[in-house]
């Protein structure tokens, strides 16, 4: 029968490309179902654990003295209020905290520790299997945060060093914290028992507290955030609420699924290509035939059905072998997920998505395939039977013989422009390897522009931080404005320091559009010394100027020039936005004018300080942290690292897991298109050498050919990565804060050895490949 | 006169299915000499066209030895092989075999390029353009230059495969039935071309089942059943009107061998 006939020549003829062809529909489906695994698995994961902490909506920080009678009151009286608590927790320096048997203190970390002990009826503090944890007197329970960065084990015991003696606790649990787990949050809730925290109180003084609120409509935190803080009760102290916490908590692996859903769109484009490669190419081989059997009268519909049946096979069993290769992969790709988040059960519709994700890859092989045979409709019988063996479906092959005549080449390289020349003599053939080349730049590019950009000290301005040398941060506490100002005085007189700016963060009320009062932190103090990037505008000059950070604006709907009133020394004062900045730290809304603070309500206090060229940063820090004692001193790669080091590790994976994705394609589709070539051009090559070409010249001229489509693709792919992958990144990121972000190239890395990388491994695809012309296919060619 | 080439116990064996061995050529011993005008023939696979690709280069042979210009072609490198086909050798085919993306100019001059002049050292851009000019005029084919190969006859097509076998000025031209697919007229042209090029120096060896073309050279070898079995010397061909004769002496020479 002709139909089978054909099947079972087409896939015997093309065994590689086949097989390429179905590994990118797997690979394709498999991320794609991983991809979709990992959502789900993020968001039903949050959802269990913020059900099962019964995490507030609303979170007041207050470090200062507080009046729960008022408070109780309040709550008692807003019928928005469900719950209320307060909860006070024993702030404790870094200084004093030592995990494990180190001996290193907690100095350096970024992160604010407070002691606990459990909430009664809501914020639970969860153990591993999200259940609320208690724990026994002389034991605590550690963040999962340290779990991972300070390498802790059960057992392991904890000091604090007090005023008068060290209390030592053994750690028997790892907590789940639904306000506190990411990274990017810079507190951390540690468990102890009712006793032992009683006993601590006596030694640590300073407390924080938290109050929290439970609404009876958590679709009304907004308006609840406004109602609390234009109350007059105590708000010193950042505000939060629980569309934060979870947008927090998904953050770094929400990045990680949408670069892999990205990744899985690259490759099923390349997998795209080749299908479409393929089938041209088997339609070209089978041009008589398809003509034969038009003549013979079968009907197109037929010949048609023919193909469809084979890559439907194909694609069908690609994309189910994908799909069930990601089930197994899905615990490592979730295993971040699994130990901050905790998993939960999912129901059968949330399992059933992955499958879905995998089945929509193979209707979109399934459509393309059915898109290019239209082509089959063009081929006449007459035409295709007339037809030599050198004509087909791409058009004449001596097409363009006139441009570029040899005598434009300089002599020491012929071969390489009859390579060069080939490729615009032949480009429609040729453009598939440039498109691969070109997503392979991209695949590589991107991942490593923003693993560069993250990690780059300049980074820090997306995070509303102007970059200096170190940064000194102090919270509010008992008199802190007078520490504030010996500090100050100290920093002066050092003869290290190059130039410094203290900040102050302070509330302020601001009337809204409809008279209201709204509360505003607001970062008082000169901003041209460590300036920031600003989206649009510039920082304030003027007394009547404020800059705000880019979710604030939005939230306040504000444009630069726009103006809005704020209470200054008791009377509004109208004040113009000069300014848009990108600030993904406090919850992203935050603004910053050159006005005096507000002593009545200062939240904390900065300095930002660039050392003198002799000074040694190390031993400044220490110097810093004894004499500031508690302010806390960091620097500005490790405040980056203790921040987003989690989201670099994972990134800098897949950055890793994208160069291989990119290298083994182009090693791939460059061996599998030189095959095809070399076999389709075999009577030339053999010509070539019966007058004297040498293998090396040949080789030369392929080489040439796939390299000059590299330097395209790698061309393009960098622009594109440039452009539109910066933007890509722009709004994966401005879901934190930042409404765009510019890449902070490495070129040596990414316009050097990246490209060398590329280069490297197709010369290398390529003369392996070329090594396929045997000495004996000159006669073959030749002779009749 | 001096020898160009020398075969001693040439033998090649073709290795068919799993076992089976082919003996093709049996212990050809042949001399050419510098200028020479042979040509070969013989029933259909008696290994004529093998013999050319053997001691070109092209193929490998299986035992014994071919010289060529003092080199022993079994000691050459594929490179060195190649350079020798390149700079010594010029080759016409019955299928003339163009490169199908080039202008006929260029199929012309791109040996050229490639070469390395042994006669002048460096090549020169523009002596190859001029070489390949003048072969074309010679030829009859100049006004053709800048065509797609698909736009001349086969006859024109043919005089491009000389011009390009030309244009390094080798020591021999190899032929395989390079006027087997011609017509009568076309075949007359051609073989009028190759005396000359072979009046002007340079030795020719063709293969042809051809006595018209055959008749024109100067000495005919006979193959069968890979030996090459008798030879005939026709003299010098001066191309003035005893072709007739030169025919019919060679008919009948090859009645005596049963062809
Ligand atoms: N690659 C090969 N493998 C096996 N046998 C071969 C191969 N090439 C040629 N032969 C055999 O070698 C013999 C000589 O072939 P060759 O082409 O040299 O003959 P020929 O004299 O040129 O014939 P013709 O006049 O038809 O061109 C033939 O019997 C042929 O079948
Ligand atoms: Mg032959």
């Amino acid at each position: 029968m002709i139909f089978l006939r054909i099947l079972k020549k087409d896939f015997l003829r093309k065994k590689g490309i086949m097989l390429i062809v179905f590994s990118f529909i797997l690979l394709s489906a498999f991320l794609m179902s991983a991809g979709a695994n990992l959502i789900v698995e993020l968001s039903n994961s949050l959802n269990a654990l913020f059900s099962a902490s019964r995490a507030p909506h609303f979170v007041q920080m207050h470090a200062g003295s507080i009046d729960q009678p008022t408070l109780n009151g309040w709550a008692r009286k807003n019928k928005m209020v469900e719950e209320f608590q307060l909860v006070e927790m024993i702030t404790i320096d870094g200084s004093a905290l030592f995990l494990g048997d180190s001996g290193v203190s907690e100095e350096s970390s970024v992160m604010d520790i407070g002691f606990v002990s459990q909430n009664e009826t809501f914020d639970y503090l969860l153990d591993m299997q999200n259940r609320p944890l208690q724990v026994s007197p002389g034991e605590i329970a550690v963040p999962v945060y340290y779990l991972q960065n300070r390498d802790l084990q059960l057992g392991d015991t904890l000091r604090v060093k007090g005023a008068s003696k060290t209390t030592s606790l053994t750690i028997t649990a790892f907590l789940r914290d639904a306000q506190m787990n990411p990274s990017i949050v810079h507190s951390k809730r540690f468990l102890l028992h009712q006793s032992d925290y009683t006993e601590l109180q006596k030694q640590f003084t300073e407390s924080e507290y938290l109050i929290e609120f439970i609404l009876t409509d958590p679709g009304r935190i907004d308006e609840f955030t406004k109602a609390y803080l234009d109350s007059g009760l105590p708000k010193m102290g950042p505000t939060v609420d629980s569309r934060l916490f979870k947008t927090l908590n998904a953050l770094t692996d929400g990045i990680v699924a949408a670069v892999v859903i990205v990744l899985s769109l690259l490759i099923m484009i390349i997998a795209l290509l080749c299908l479409r490669f393929t089938i041209l190419a088997t339609l070209e081989d089978d041009y008589r035939e398809i003509g034969v059997m038009k003549a013979v009268g079968m009907k197109r519909g037929d010949i048609k059905r023919i193909y469809l049946f084979k890559y439907f096979a194909l694609g069908a069993l690609a994309a189910l072998l994908g799909y069930l290769a990601s089930l197994s992969f899905n615990r490592i790709l979730s295993e971040d997920i699994l130990l901050y988040i905790g998993s939960a059960p999912k129901s059968f519709v949330q399992h059933l998505i992955p499958l879905c994700a995998a089945a929509l890859t193979f209707l979109i092989v399934l459509l393309s395939t059915v898109l290019i045979l239209r082509r089959l409709n063009r081929i006449s019988a007459v035409e295709a039977l007339r037809a030599g063996a050198g004509a087909g479906i791409g058009g004449k092959a001596s097409a363009g013989v006139r441009i570029l005549p040899l005598k434009n080449s300089k002599l020491f390289n012929v071969n390489v422009f009859l390579g060069m020349r080939d490729v615009f003599q032949r480009f429609r053939m040729f453009a598939l390897l440039g498109f691969i080349f070109f997503f392979c730049t991209f695949i590589i590019i991107l991942p490593v522009h923003f693993l560069g950009t993250i990690t780059s000290p300049s980074f820090i301005s997306y995070m509303g931080i102007g970059r200096s040398d170190i940064r000194v941060d102090l919270r509010q506490s008992e008199s802190v404005a007078a520490r504030f100002s010996d500090m100050l005085e100290y920093i002066e007189a050092d003869d290290d320091v190059e130039r410094f700016s203290p900040l102050i963060t302070s509330q302020f009320t601001m009337l809204s559009d409809n008279g209201e009062k709204e509360t505003i932190a607001i970062e008082s103090g000169d901003f041209t010394l460590f300036p920031l990037d600003y989206v649009k505008g510039g920082a304030p000059a003027r007394e009547n100027e404020i800059a705000l950070s880019y979710l604030k604006a939005k939230d306040m709907n504000r444009k630069i020039g726009d103006s809005l009133s704020l209470m200054v020394d008791g009377s509004p004062r109208e004040m113009t936005v000069c300014g848009i900045y990108q600030d993904v730290t406090n919850g992203g809304r935050t603004a910053k004018t050159i006005l005096p603070y507000n002593p009545a309500k200062v939240l904390w206090y900065t300095v930002s300080l660039d050392l003198a060229a002799q000074a040694d940063m190390q031993a400044k820090m220490h110097e810093y942290s004894d004499q500031f004692h508690p302010a806390r001193i960091t620097d500005m790669e490790s405040y980056i690292d203790q921040t987003l080091g989690s989201t670099i590790d994972q990134l800098g994976r897949v950055t890793l897991v994208a160069i291989a994705a990119g290298l083994v394609v182009s090693i791939l589709i460059t061996s599998l298109f030189l095959k095809m070539i070399i076999s389709k051009d075999s009577s030339q090559i053999a010509i070539m050498k019966s007058i004297g070409f040498s293998l090396q010249h040949i080789r030369i001229q392929y080489l040439s050919n796939t390299l000059v489509l590299l330097a395209i693709g790698l061309l393009l792919g960098t622009v594109f990565s440039n452009t539109l992958g910066q933007r890509f990144v722009s709004i994966l990121w401005s879901q934190m804060g930042a409404s765009q972000i510019t890449f902070i190239i490495d070129p040596l890395r990414a316009y050097i050895l990246m490209p060398l990388l590329l280069m490297g491994t197709v010369s290398l695809a390529t003369v392996l490949s070329i090594s396929a012309i045997k000495e004996h296919s000159i006669i073959n060619g030749v002779k009749e | 006169m001096s020898i160009l080439l020398e075969t001693k116990q040439l033998n090649k064996t073709y290795v068919v299915g799993k076992q089976n061995e082919v003996n093709v050529l049996k212990d050809v011993d042949l001399k050419i000499m510098r200028g020479e005008f042979v040509s070969v023939m013989g029933p259909s696979g008696s290994g004529k066209s093998t013999l050319l690709y053997n001691i070109c280069g092209m193929d490998k042979m299986s035992d014994g030895s071919v010289l060529f210009n003092e080199k022993e072609l079994s000691r050459l490198s594929e490179k060195e092989l190649s350079a020798l086909r390149l700079n010594e050798m010029g080759f016409i085919f019955q299928q003339i075999h163009l490169l199908k993306n080039l202008s006929i100019l260029d199929n012309i001059i791109l040996s050229g390029y490639l070469a390395h002049n042994r006669r002048r050292g460096a090549v020169k851009k523009k002596d190859v353009e001029k070489r390949a000019v003048k072969l074309m005029e010679k030829t009859g084919i100049a006004e053709l230059a800048t065509n797609d190969i698909s736009q001349a006859s086969g006859g024109q097509l043919q005089r491009v495969g000389i011009c390009r076998a030309l244009i390094n000025e080798p020591d021999i031209i190899f032929g395989d039935e390079p006027t087997g697919a011609l017509n009568s007229k076309s075949s007359d042209e051609i073989m009028e071309l190759l005396a000359g090029v072979n009046r002007g120096g340079t030795t020719v060896m063709l293969v042809t089942h051809d006595v018209k073309v055959a008749a024109k050279t100067e000495r005919v070898l006979f193959m069968l059943d890979g030996r090459l079995v008798a030879e005939k010397h026709m003299g010098k061909y001066s191309g003035n009107g005893d072709l007739k004769a030169r025919e019919e002496r060679l008919s009948s020479w090859l009645l005596e061998l049963g062809f």
